[in-house]
Parts: structure tokens; C-alpha cells; sequence
């Protein structure tokens, strides 16, 4: 078995990091739009909006990449957890995030070119990248267009039940962010999985801790 | 996640159960049978001043070329203000008789006959207005924009859409179209899309919100009939697009007591009407996630110190 495994091309790279660019600067100015009156100021509003019309139709034209690429490829089956024995292998997961890794114990799914996520991550994925991204664009894109909600819906304002989607889903991608960004230091070694992200070698190294290495 | 879009749905049905229709703010009673006098009086004057009376209208005399130019739409002028008030009332003297004796025009009762002190505060503001200046002052009167058989003040009316219609029609039927412009000014008539360039959505905007919202100093009581100039003008966004709109002090200023927020939404009055980013957000929404978002790093923050005791352990017990 080799030690070191090339699982992530440039192109996947590239993408990850423009996207994940793309998030934060979409999510402090989308913040600075929703909360105009901070108190802390935040961006000003027509700056916002500039920034996230920008960053919005960049990152769906990333999706759109996303979305191509998978189904070409047919890596969209990453995604797809094994059902049969799924609920163990997310309490085992769930055992490793707050019992095993605190141990110290090596993670028991390493990952490789064909399977690169663990249950775990496939079901957060299929939320993030099935659920919620497309939730966000869709309404996204509506509201470039409010003068084409129903003028009144219920008595409100055909652009409520958007916004709020739209604010909700944009809410979970943050909380996702936070959580991917977190997850990302929790290879053995605080730093190997963002070096994954940058050289694309995942480093069978990083997952000894360094306790053990000789 | 799935709790909490359980939880916003909830919210939702329950706002949409407890909504409720905005009451516009009601006319002063009359009488019926006053009513019926001033219907019977101006019955009178629209046997030829209506569409229906001109069609039918056959009478010695008449000059039916000029009188085409001199309609009143009878269901328009009953919704107006001035719907319950006669004509003679303005129209004093002499259009009892026909025809009509030659100066009778100029014999009408100025709106500041019955409106004295309204009157006199607006036209101190107009004083200050952009369209106050020499040449230009002389070609405005009240009736410029508020024509008196079918003007509606905002206050009664029941859709701050239809209000939004009727005002910027003021400012429009002057301001877009070069036809009218000439009539006041020789200069060039300013280009609305070039002058707002710096605001999106302009035709949504031109829909939701008036020209005076922007054009106008707020004032409490009666709308401020200053017209201000582009320096002064209102350019920033958050004047409208915050929990602390402006919008409440305009446009939305007679709603604005009957309700602050509905169900945790503030500004709930607007949101009948539209969506304001920034100034109808749910404030019960914002909190929920604002805890939800405190846990998340509560627990992150958690787990990392776990891993940092636990690191140190292994390592004494290795090393
Ligand atoms: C028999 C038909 C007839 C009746 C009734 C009548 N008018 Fe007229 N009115 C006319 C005609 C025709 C003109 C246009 C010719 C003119 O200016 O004299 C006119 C013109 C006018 C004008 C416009 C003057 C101008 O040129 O600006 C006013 C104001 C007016 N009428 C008011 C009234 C009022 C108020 C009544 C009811 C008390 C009334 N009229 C009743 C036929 C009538
Ligand atoms: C509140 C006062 C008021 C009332 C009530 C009123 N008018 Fe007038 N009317 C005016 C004024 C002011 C003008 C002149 C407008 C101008 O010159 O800008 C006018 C102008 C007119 C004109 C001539 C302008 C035109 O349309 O060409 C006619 C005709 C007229 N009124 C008919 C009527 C009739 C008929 C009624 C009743 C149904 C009526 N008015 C009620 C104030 C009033
Ligand atoms: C003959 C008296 C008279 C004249 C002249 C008159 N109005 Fe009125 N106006 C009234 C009456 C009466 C009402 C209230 C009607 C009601 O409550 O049903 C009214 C109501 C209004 C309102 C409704 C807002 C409020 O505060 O109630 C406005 C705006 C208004 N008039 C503007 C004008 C303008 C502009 C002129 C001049 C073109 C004018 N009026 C001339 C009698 C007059
Ligand atoms: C440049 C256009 C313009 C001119 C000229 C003008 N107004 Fe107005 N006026 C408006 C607008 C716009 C409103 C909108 C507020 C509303 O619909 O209640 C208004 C509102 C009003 C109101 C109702 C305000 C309230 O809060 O109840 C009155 C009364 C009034 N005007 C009287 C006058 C009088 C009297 C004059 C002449 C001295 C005059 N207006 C001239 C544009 C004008
Ligand atoms: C009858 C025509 C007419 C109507 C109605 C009218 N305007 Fe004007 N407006 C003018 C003219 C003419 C000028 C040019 C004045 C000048 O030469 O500076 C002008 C100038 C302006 C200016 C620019 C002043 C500057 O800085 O140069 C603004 C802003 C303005 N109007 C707003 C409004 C608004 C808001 C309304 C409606 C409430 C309105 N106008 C209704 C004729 C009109
Ligand atoms: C959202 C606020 C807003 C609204 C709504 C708005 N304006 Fe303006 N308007 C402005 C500002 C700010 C400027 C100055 C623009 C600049 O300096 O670049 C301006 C400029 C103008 C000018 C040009 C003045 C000049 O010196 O050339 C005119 C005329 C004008 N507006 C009329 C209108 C009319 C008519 C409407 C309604 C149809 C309207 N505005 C609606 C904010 C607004
Ligand atoms: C006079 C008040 C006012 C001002 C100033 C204003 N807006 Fe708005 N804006 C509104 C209203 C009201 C709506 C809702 C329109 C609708 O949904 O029908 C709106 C809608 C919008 C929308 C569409 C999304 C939504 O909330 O419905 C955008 C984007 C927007 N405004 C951006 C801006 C920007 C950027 C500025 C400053 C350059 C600005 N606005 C200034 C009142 C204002
Ligand atoms: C992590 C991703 C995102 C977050 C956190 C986010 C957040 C927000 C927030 C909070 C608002 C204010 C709405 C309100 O207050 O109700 C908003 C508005 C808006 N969003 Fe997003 N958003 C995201 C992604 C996107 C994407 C992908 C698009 C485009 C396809 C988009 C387009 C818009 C538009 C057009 C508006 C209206 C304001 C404007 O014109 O800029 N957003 N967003």
C-alpha cells in the first residue's frame, strides 16, 4: 500500500478554494444586508450587494462546474453513504469525533482516490452540496429578480417565503463552514488535511500521531 | 437543521393565521340626507360635465366641442376627498346659469379658502422647494398636483401601492414627459434613469417607494411639500432598508400605529406590502439561529480543548 495517495486534482483544488472563497466573502456580505443596523457596522449595504451579486453568480457558475463534473464522472456516488450498516458506521464515526480521537486512536477511514469521505461527510456533503447549496442558489437567483415574486402571498409579501429560505439555507452553509473548517484540523495532525487541500497528497503520515512515530 | 425548518415553518403558519388587513383610516360620517343634497346639486352640473350625461346631453346651445374637454369622471371624483363636497362650494358663482357667464373661471374658491392653515404651512415649504425659483414658481399651483376632483390623501387610502401610483403620477406626468416639462422650464428636462442610476432595481424601487420619499425632509404631521434638490437628496440605502426605516415617518406613516411588529417581525406594516431586506427581518428568527450558532462554536471551542487535554495526557503517559 502506498503511504501517500494523490486524491485531490488541481482542478478540484482550484475549485474548493475559489469556492470557498466565494462563501465567506458571500456570508459577511450577505450578514452586512440582513443586519443593516449592526453594532458593529459591517459592510455598507450597496457595497454589500455588489459583492454578493459578484460572488453569488460566481459561486453558481462553480456549482454548475460541480454539478457537471459529478455526473460526468460519476463521482456524485462519493456522496452516497452505504445504507446497510449505516447507523454503525455514524456512531462509530460519532465514537471517533468525541471518544477514539481523543484517545488518540487513528481514524478507521482513510481516505483513498475511490472513497474519499466517510459516512459522515457523506451525509453532510449530500446536505450541503444536494440540499442546501441548491436551496440557496435557486432563491438566490429569485431575488435578483424580486419584482417576479407574487406581489402577496397569504397576506405578505410574495418575497418573505424566499428571503427566509434563502437566509435559513445561507445560515446552515455558514454553520457547515465552521464545522468543514474545524473537521479539517482534525486529522491527526492540525494541519494535514488543509495540506491535502493545497498539495492534493493525502499524507498517510499525518494520520500517525506524533506520539507514535518512532 | 431539520428542527429548526420545522421551527420557521411553525412561525410562518402561525403569522399567516394571525394576519390581519390593514384598516385605512375612515372619512368623517355625514348624514345621508346630506349626502343626498350635494349628490342632487352636483347631479345637476354632470348632466354635462359627465360621460355619460355629454352622450346623451342634446341641448340648445351647448357647444358639446368645447364641453368634451371638461369631463369629470363621476366614480372618480366620489372616491376623492372632495367626493362629498359640492361644486358650488368651489365653483362659486354663475355655473348655475348656461352658459356659463365668461369670468366665472376665476371665480374659484382657492384651496386656502377652506384649508387656511394647512394651506399656509405648504406653501412656506413650497417656498423652499427646487420648484420655487423664479420663472418656474409662477406655473405651480395646488391643483398642479392634486387635482381636486381626484386627489386622494395617503391616510385614506387602503394600499400604499395605489399611494405610491397616484404620487409618483404627480411628479411623472411632469418629470417624464417633455411635452409637459417645456410648458414650465426651457431647460433640458433632467434624465430620471441617468440621475438614479446609483439605485438597483429601479423600476421595484419606483414601484414600492415614492419620489418625496427620497425628495423630502421628514416631517410629522402634515407630508413636508419641500422638494429637495439632488445634494439633499436621501441616497443612502439604510435609510430605508433597516429596522429603523424611515419608511415608518413616510409612506408607511399612518400604519405605523396600528402595528409595530407582527409575530417578531419588525416593520410588519411594509411587509403586507414588500420585502425590505434589512428592515423586516424576523427578530424571533434571527435569535434562534443566533443561539443555534452560539452552540456550534460552544461545542467547537469544547471539543478543542478536549483534544488539547488530551494531547498533553497521551504525551505524559508516553513520554
Ligand atoms: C347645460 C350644460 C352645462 C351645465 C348644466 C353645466 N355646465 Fe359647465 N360648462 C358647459 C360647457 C358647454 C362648458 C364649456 C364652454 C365654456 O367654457 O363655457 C362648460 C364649462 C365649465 C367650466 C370650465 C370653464 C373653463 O373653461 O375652465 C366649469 C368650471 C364648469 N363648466 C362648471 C360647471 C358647474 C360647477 C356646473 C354645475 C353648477 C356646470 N358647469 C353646469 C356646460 C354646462
Ligand atoms: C374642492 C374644490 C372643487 C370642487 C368641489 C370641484 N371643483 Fe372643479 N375645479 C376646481 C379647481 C381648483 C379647478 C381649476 C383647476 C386648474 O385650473 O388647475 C376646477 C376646474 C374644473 C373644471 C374645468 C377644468 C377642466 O377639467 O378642464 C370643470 C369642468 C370642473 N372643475 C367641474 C367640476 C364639477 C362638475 C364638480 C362637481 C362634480 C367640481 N368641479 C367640483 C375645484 C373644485
Ligand atoms: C369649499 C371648500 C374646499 C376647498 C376650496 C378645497 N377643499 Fe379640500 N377638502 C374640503 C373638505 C370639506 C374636505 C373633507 C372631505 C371629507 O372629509 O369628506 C377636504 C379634504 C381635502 C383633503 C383630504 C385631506 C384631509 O386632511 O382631510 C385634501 C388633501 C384636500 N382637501 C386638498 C385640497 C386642495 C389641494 C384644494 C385646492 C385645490 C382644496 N382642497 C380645496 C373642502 C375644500
Ligand atoms: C409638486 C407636487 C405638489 C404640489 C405643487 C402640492 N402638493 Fe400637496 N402633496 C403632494 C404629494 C406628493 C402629497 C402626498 C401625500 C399624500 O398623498 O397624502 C401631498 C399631500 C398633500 C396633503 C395631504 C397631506 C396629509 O398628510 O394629509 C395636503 C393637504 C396637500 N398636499 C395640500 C397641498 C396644497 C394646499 C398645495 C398648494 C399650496 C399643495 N398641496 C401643493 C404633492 C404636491
Ligand atoms: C409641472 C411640472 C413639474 C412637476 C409636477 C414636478 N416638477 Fe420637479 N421640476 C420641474 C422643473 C421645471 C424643474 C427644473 C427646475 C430648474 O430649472 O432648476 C424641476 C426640478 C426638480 C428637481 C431637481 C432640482 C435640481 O436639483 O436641479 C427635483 C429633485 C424635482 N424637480 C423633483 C420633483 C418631485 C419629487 C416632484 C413630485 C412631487 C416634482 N418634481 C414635480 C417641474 C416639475
Ligand atoms: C431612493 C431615493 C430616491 C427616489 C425614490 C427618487 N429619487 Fe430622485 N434623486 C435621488 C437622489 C439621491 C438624487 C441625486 C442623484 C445624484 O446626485 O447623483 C436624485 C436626483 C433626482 C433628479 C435630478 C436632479 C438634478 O440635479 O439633475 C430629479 C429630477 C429627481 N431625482 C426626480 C425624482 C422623481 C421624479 C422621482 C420619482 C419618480 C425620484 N426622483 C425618486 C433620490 C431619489
Ligand atoms: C426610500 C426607501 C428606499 C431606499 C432609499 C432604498 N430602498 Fe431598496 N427597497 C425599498 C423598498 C420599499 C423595497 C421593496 C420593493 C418590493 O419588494 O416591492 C426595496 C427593494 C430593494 C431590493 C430588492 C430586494 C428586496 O428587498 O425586496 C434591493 C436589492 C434594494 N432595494 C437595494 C437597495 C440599495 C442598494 C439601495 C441604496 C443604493 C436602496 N435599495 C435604497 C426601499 C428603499
Ligand atoms: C453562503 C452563501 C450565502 C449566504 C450566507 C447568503 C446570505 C444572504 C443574506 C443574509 C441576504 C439578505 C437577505 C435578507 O436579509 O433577507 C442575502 C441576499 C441576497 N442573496 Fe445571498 N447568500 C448566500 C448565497 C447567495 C448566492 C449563491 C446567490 C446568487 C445566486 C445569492 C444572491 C442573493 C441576492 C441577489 C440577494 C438580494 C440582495 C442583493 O441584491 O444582493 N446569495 N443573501
Amino acid at each position: 500500500m502506498a503511504e501517500r495517495a494523490y486524491i485531490m486534482p488541481i482542478a478540484l483544488r482550484l475549485w474548493h478554494w475559489t469556492n470557498a472563497l466565494l462563501m465567506i466573502l458571500l456570508i459577511i456580505s450577505g450578514a452586512s444586508l440582513h443586519f443593516t443596523d449592526p453594532v458593529i457596522p459591517l459592510i455598507r449595504f450597496d457595497i454589500a450587494r455588489t459583492i454578493h451579486n459578484v460572488s453569488g453568480i460566481g459561486v453558481s457558475v462553480l456549482y454548475i462546474f460541480f454539478a457537471v463534473w459529478n455526473s460526468a464522472t460519476g463521482s456524485w456516488r462519493q456522496y452516497i453513504p452505504e445504507l446497510k450498516g449505516l447507523k454503525a458506521n455514524l456512531d462509530r464515526q460519532n465514537y471517533y469525533v468525541f471518544v477514539g480521537q481523543l484517545k488518540g486512536d487513528a481514524p478507521h477511514v482513510v481516505p483513498t482516490p475511490e472513497q474519499k469521505f466517510n459516512a459522515m461527510q457523506q451525509l453532510t456533503y449530500i446536505g450541503v452540496m444536494y440540499i442546501a447549496m441548491p436551496v440557496v442558489i435557486v432563491t438566490g437567483l429569485a431575488f435578483f429578480y424580486p419584482e417576479l415574486a407574487p406581489a402577496q402571498l397569504f397576506g405578505f409579501d410574495g418575497l418573505l417565503p424566499i428571503a427566509v429560505l434563502h437566509y435559513v439555507a445561507g445560515f446552515g452553509l455558514t454553520m457547515f463552514l465552521l464545522g468543514h473548517l474545524y473537521m479539517g484540523t482534525t486529522g491527526t495532525t492540525v494541519a494535514g488535511g488543509f495540506r491535502m487541500m493545497i498539495t492534493g497528497w493525502h499524507d498517510e503520515h499525518d494520520e500517525k500521531p506524533e506520539n507514535e512515530q518512532p | 437543521m431539520a428542527a429548526i425548518k420545522t421551527v420557521i415553518w411553525a412561525a410562518i403558519g402561525l403569522v399567516l393565521l394571525t394576519t390581519s388587513a390593514i384598516a385605512q383610516i375612515e372619512r368623517k360620517p355625514i348624514a345621508p340626507e346630506d349626502l343626498k343634497n350635494i349628490q342632487d346639486s352636483n347631479a345637476k352640473c354632470l348632466e354635462c360635465h359627465s360621460e355619460g350625461g355629454f352622450d346623451t346631453l342634446n341641448r340648445e346651445g351647448v357647444d358639446k366641442d368645447k364641453l368634451r374637454d371638461h369631463l369629470v369622471d363621476l366614480g372618480v371624483y366620489e372616491g376623492s376627498n372632495h367626493g362629498r363636497v359640492e361644486c358650488k362650494a368651489c365653483h362659486v358663482k354663475g355655473f348655475e346659469e348656461f352658459p356659463h357667464a365668461a369670468d366665472d373661471k376665476k371665480q374659484i374658491n382657492w384651496c386656502d379658502e377652506c384649508h387656511t392653515r394647512k394651506f399656509l404651512r405648504i406653501e412656506m415649504q413650497f417656498d423652499e422647494s427646487v420648484h420655487a425659483k423664479e420663472g418656474i414658481k409662477e406655473k405651480f399651483t395646488c391643483s398642479t398636483c392634486h387635482d381636486p376632483h381626484v386627489f386622494q390623501a395617503a391616510k385614506y387610502m387602503n394600499s400604499p401601492r395605489d399611494v405610491v401610483r397616484q404620487d409618483n403620477d404627480f411628479c411623472l406626468s411632469c418629470h417624464g414627459s417633455d411635452q409637459s416639462f417645456e410648458q414650465v422650464s426651457k431647460e433640458a428636462r433632467p434624465d430620471l434613469v441617468e440621475n438614479h442610476e446609483w439605485l438597483p432595481n429601479r423600476p421595484l424601487h419606483w414601484n414600492a417607494v415614492r419620489c418625496v420619499e427620497c425628495h423630502t425632509p421628514v416631517s410629522k404631521k402634515v407630508m413636508s411639500h419641500e422638494i429637495l434638490p439632488a445634494e439633499k437628496a436621501e441616497k443612502r440605502c439604510v435609510a430605508c432598508h433597516s429596522a429603523d426605516s424611515t419608511l415608518r415617518l413616510r409612506l408607511y406613516k399612518h400604519m405605523v400605529s396600528e402595528e409595530r411588529s407582527r409575530v417578531g417581525f419588525v416593520n410588519s406594516m411594509i411587509l403586507n406590502e414588500a420585502y425590505v431586506i434589512g428592515a423586516t427581518r424576523n427578530v424571533y428568527l434571527d435569535l434562534a439561529l443566533g443561539i443555534f450558532a452560539a452552540v456550534v462554536v460552544f461545542i467547537i471551542v469544547l471539543h478543542s480543548i478536549l483534544r488539547i487535554i488530551a494531547a498533553w495526557v497521551r504525551s505524559r503517559r508516553n513520554g
